[in-house]
């Protein structure tokens, strides 16, 4: 399916992001494999995965950084690569350990990025620095490393963004900054509707701030559904069996524990229905909800497990 | 756009300022140097040169670091992806680094020229910067673009830098192999074309760059490498052939800087032309730096064109290069070979003589074909091919012991060397030496007879190429076989009939053989022996002195003497095409005397009622006619000895600015105009068309 039939469906008005088996390859390593993915305007999009999984590479794709192998995407209904400018214009994006040129202040970066939009809102930028107590006036060289991802995403929201797209950008944050961040940034696009595609490595933190995550393992996205979706479905069951026989485990389930008295496991498909299924006399059946990390842990393991390129995706729900 | 350029300004601020220090430190170190070693800058080239290498090299320094670092700083950095998110399209971030850097650089090479332009004139002497303005804005262009190129491939500033160089060096060396294998492009300048091919390079490496930048950022560094090459030699290769292909479209009309055209010559058969072709003249005006004083010749470049007269398109352009364009170049009759005669530097025993083989390219000799017998290419004698194109006649001049020539009798003279001809095949080999003398000869008048004259000053081929005839100063005129040196004595002169004041004799520089070769035309001045070297003009005695009588001798090939005729005015000789008529013209003193032999008689008829009119060209035309341009008229002598006029009323009345370059095969005369200067042409005399022939 082209990106143009993509953006013809009536109900892509809701989507931030849409991407149709996106692929990129360097070389002979895949980065990309046939993502296709889709980021709700007003969300907070948490795309999770490893190092190396390939999450720069398909923020890098939206923002037409690099050009995909194949596939399609909008990004804000703009086409991401034949429109990539008009799309940009909407988008903020910090990345990690962003580079800036160590000659400028910050002041000098914020007006030479109200350069580059048609409209600017030095409010927004103040109401990051302010917090954290960075001067503008400070040259990019004198801040720390810290602050110097601070002025990146104050400068990244100056003009109001519709999309803000977060590559690792909370990492190396102190505690404090980032409480401030997710304050002043995060919180505020999402009461205006606004939507923040977020990866990094703090799953604590982006289970406290998303409410759609994705989950790419070696360039595959296997996992995308909100999050209460995700804990709704993905559970822990513990059967307790004091000298009964073995409970059937169901065949998808992952990271199965098995002991004399008890037998646990992990599914993704949680219904009741699983529930009773299991019950039977002198068996004690218990749900047990996961957090986001052990959620991401069972389901990433037999993915990295799995030798050679991604292994088709075992499990994949809808948004 | 605007704060991305603001930006690429503050980024590289401190390059300009740098630009200005070197030139602070430049212009201080030169009035330093000047002030001591004022005596030594002997004239003001030696200042204007010094000065014009100095801006050059520090205006490219200047330039490439300036440039070098406009992306890839921002890739060392890590700052490219953050300026890749902008909302702006990569061709405006392309074009804004590319406006930044260029005004950088320019203002970067004003910084340098403008304190030097301005300052240091007032405290020493004038400088003469303009002249190198040109050469300073065609290479901060080129240097600009392959700079750009490269930063915009390499991720280190150093790497930029160092293949920069590189490129650079590679691209002259390409433009100047390019103009060696394809000719010239645009006119007969060499320099004037590597400019042109300079400044179509400057686009097709900032496409090249702007098609790297757009497609291939942040990619693996061997596909960017990859798509750069490929991009580059795309273009490159486009532009070529757009100039090339634009070239030949309008190959003959196309030249530009055509300034002299000289030396012209027609083949034996007429339908083609022979002549130098010069580009503009070395100095002042753009290549200051190597030519701003005449020291090589008034023009830079200098180029052997055969044209073909019947479709007026260059049947072959040779470049003459570096010292050969001072050269004397003769191009064999078939078109197949040419013959560089260099007289090298005066005085150093350089002189070389070069055959080049047309069809290839190939030079097939090189050398100095008598320098074994310790001898040197003669100066001011041509070397002429057989009609064939088989042999090429070499006049030498001898190295051995010089004669002493006293200038009167009874002195001990200068010495003097003494002239030989060598025959040799295009590919040098097999030589045949003609009359290479033993033994000095010494003068005196008594011994001075047409025996001891056997140096040889003239010679001609027998149209058919089958032999050669020598002439000697004494009036020998011998036929040699080719191939071979076995010679046979034709006529040994000289006794034109006329008797002489004592102590005159005869003597002989020149024959020509009639187009059918039975006749030889031997002409014969008579000359006192102290005049061995001419008088120093102005002499009032040798002023006032009536001129010395003169003659026309023709025999025929076999010898036989046909008839003598003495004038006072040395004739020139023109044969009709067909050789059955030869007229004897003089045309000195606004008089014009004529006088026509028709092959047979036993003497030559003055021609009656010669207009007076000062005469600009004679000519034999195709009928067999004799064309007298005149300044204000035109006439034509029939084989009869009448003078008519043209039938055509156009004819009447060539015009002033052109000059009569002859005639060629099909009858027209061929012309060369002074306004415009050196445009050829051909007026067809029977209708008064002109045709622009060249360029």
């Amino acid at each position: 399916m082209s990106a143009d039939a993509i953006t013809t469906e009536s109900h892509l008005g809701d989507y931030a992001v849409v991407t149709h088996t996106l692929t990129r390859r360097f070389g002979r390593k895949l980065a990309l494999d046939s993502v296709s993915a889709r980021v709700s305007v007003g969300s907070i999009y948490g795309l999770m995965g490893p190092n190396g999984a390939g999450k720069t590479t398909f923020i890098r794709c939206l923002l037409n950084l690099i050009n995909p192998t194949s596939g399609s995407g909008t990004v804000l209904g703009h086409d991401m690569v034949r429109d990539s400018v008009a799309a940009r214009r909407k988008i903020g994006h910090v990345a990690a350990l962003q580079p800036l040129w160590e000659w400028m202040t910050v002041r000098e970066l914020a007006n030479f990025m109200a350069g580059c939009y048609p409209r600017w809102n030095q409010d927004a930028v103040k109401a990051v620095l302010s917090p954290v107590g960075i001067d503008p006036n400070d040259k990019i060289q004198e801040l720390s490393r810290g602050q110097r991802t601070l002025a990146a995403l104050a400068v990244a929201i100056g003009h109001q963004p519709e999309l803000l797209l977060l590559d690792e950008a909370l990492t190396g944050l102190d505690p404090i900054s980032r409480r401030e961040v997710l304050r002043n940034v995060i919180d505020v696009m999402h009461a205006e509707n606004r939507t923040v595609l977020i990866t990094g490595q703090d799953i604590a933190d982006m289970e406290r701030i998303c409410d759609h995550v994705g989950f790419l393992i070696k360039g595959r996205l296997f996992w995308e559904s909100t999050l209460d979706d995700l804990k709704a479905r993905v559970k822990r069951i513990r059967i307790e069996h004091p000298g009964g026989p073995q409970p059937q485990v169901p065949a998808n389930a992952l990271r199965v524990e098995r002991a004399a008295r008890e037998t646990e496991f992990t599914v993704t498909d949680f219904t009741r229905d699983l529930v009773e299924s299991l019950a039977a006399p002198g068996r004690r059946v218990e749900m047990l909800d996961l957090s986001l990390e052990d959620i991401f842990v069972d389901l990433a393991q037999p993915q990295l497990a799995a030798a050679g390129p991604a292994p088709d995706a075992p499990v994949k729900v809808p948004a | 756009m605007r704060s991305l350029i603001a930006k690429e300004f503050r980024q590289n601020h401190l390059l300009v300022w740098l630009g200005f220090l070197m030139s602070a430190m430049i212009a201080a170190l030169y009035y330093a140097w000047m002030r001591t070693h004022v005596e030594t800058v002997r004239d003001q080239r030696d200042l204007d040169e010094f000065c014009g290498i100095i801006l050059l090299l520090t205006t490219g320094v200047v330039v490439l670091v300036s440039t070098a670092g406009l992306f890839s700083i921002e890739t060392t950095r890590g700052t490219l992806p953050f300026l890749l998110g902008l909302p702006v399209s990569r061709a405006r971030i392309w074009l804004a680094k590319g406006l930044a850097g260029l005004a950088i650089a320019i203002s970067s090479a004003l910084l340098l020229i403008v304190p030097i332009a301005i300052v240091l004139p007032q405290v020493v002497r004038e400088i003469h910067i303009w002249l190198y303005l040109p050469d300073i804005v065609v290479g901060v262009l080129l240097l600009f673009s392959v700079a750009f190129f490269c930063t915009t491939v390499f991720q280190r500033p150093i790497s930029v830098l160092l293949v920069t160089v590189i490129m650079l060096a590679v691209v002259l060396i390409g433009e100047t192999a390019f103009l060696s294998s394809a000719g010239p492009i645009l006119g007969y300048d060499d320099l004037f074309d590597a400019t042109l091919i300079s400044l179509f390079l400057v686009p097709a490496f900032l496409l090249a760059s702007l098609f790297t930048f757009s497609r291939g950022e942040l990619l693996a560094t061997r596909r960017k490498w990859g798509l750069a090459v490929f991009g580059l030699l795309a273009l490159i290769a486009f532009v070529l052939l757009a100039i090339t292909g634009a070239t030949r479209w309008a190959y003959r009309y196309s030249r530009a800087g055509v300034r002299g055209v000289d030396a012209t010559s027609f083949p034996p058969h007429g339908a083609a032309l022979q002549f130098s072709a010069y580009g503009s003249p070395a100095p002042f005006q753009r290549d200051a730096a190597r030519g701003w004083v005449k020291e090589e010749g008034p023009y830079r470049s200098r180029h052997t064109v055969m044209l073909d007269l019947k479709t007026a398109r260059e049947l072959m352009v040779f470049p003459l290069r570096g010292w050969n364009r001072q050269a004397d170049v003769a191009v064999s009759p078939d078109g197949r070979h040419l013959v560089e005669k260099n007289p090298g530097w005066f005085g150093m025993n350089s002189e070389r003589m070069a055959i080049w083989d047309l069809r290839s390219r190939r030079r097939i000799y090189d050398g100095m074909p008598a320098r074994s017998r310790n001898a040197v290419l003669g100066r001011g004698s041509e070397t002429s091919w057989s009609p064939s194109g088989d042999w090429l006649v070499v006049p030498i001049l001898s190295l051995g012991a010089p004669v002493q020539v006293p200038d009167r009798p009874g002195q001990m003279g200068r010495p003097r060397q003494r002239y030989g001809l060598l025959l040799m095949r295009p590919d040098g080999s097999r030589h045949v030496e003609l009359d290479l003398w033993e033994e000095p000869e010494v003068f005196s008048p008594g011994q001075w007879s047409k025996d001891k004259q056997r140096w040889i000053v003239g010679w001609a081929w027998a149209p058919d190429g089958s032999a050669l005839y020598t002439l000697t100063g004494g009036g020998l005129v011998s036929r040699v076989a080719v191939p071979g040196r076995e010679t046979e004595k034709v006529w040994s002169g000289p006794a034109p009939g006329v008797v002489l004041p004592a102590g005159y004799l005869w003597r002989f520089s020149r024959l020509s053989v009639s187009p059918d070769g039975r006749w030889l035309e031997i002409p014969a001045h008579a000359s006192p022996p102290y005049r061995e070297s001419p008088a120093v003009s102005g002499d009032a005695e040798q002023l006032a002195a009536p001129p010395l009588p003169e003659a026309a001798i023709v025999v025929s090939a076999g010898g036989s003497r046909a008839f003598t005729i003495a004038a006072r005015q040395f004739p020139s000789a023109i044969w009709s095409p067909d050789g059955r008529v030869l007229y004897l013209v003089d045309t000195t003193d606004n008089k014009l005397v004529i006088y026509c032999w028709r092959a047979g008689d036993d003497k030559a008829v003055p021609v009656a009622a010669p207009p007076k009119t000062p005469v600009v060209k004679v000519e034999a035309l195709r009928s067999g006619s004799l064309l007298i341009w005149g300044n204000d008229r035109t006439y034509l002598v029939d084989e009869q000895g009448r003078f008519t006029v043209p039938r055509n009323e156009q004819m009447r009345s060539l015009p002033e600015d052109h000059e009569l370059i002859g005639v060629d095969d099909q009858g027209r005369l061929i012309l060369r105009s002074f306004k415009p200067s050196n445009q050829l042409s051909a007026c067809d005399f029977s209708t008064g068309k002109f045709a622009k022939l060249y360029p």
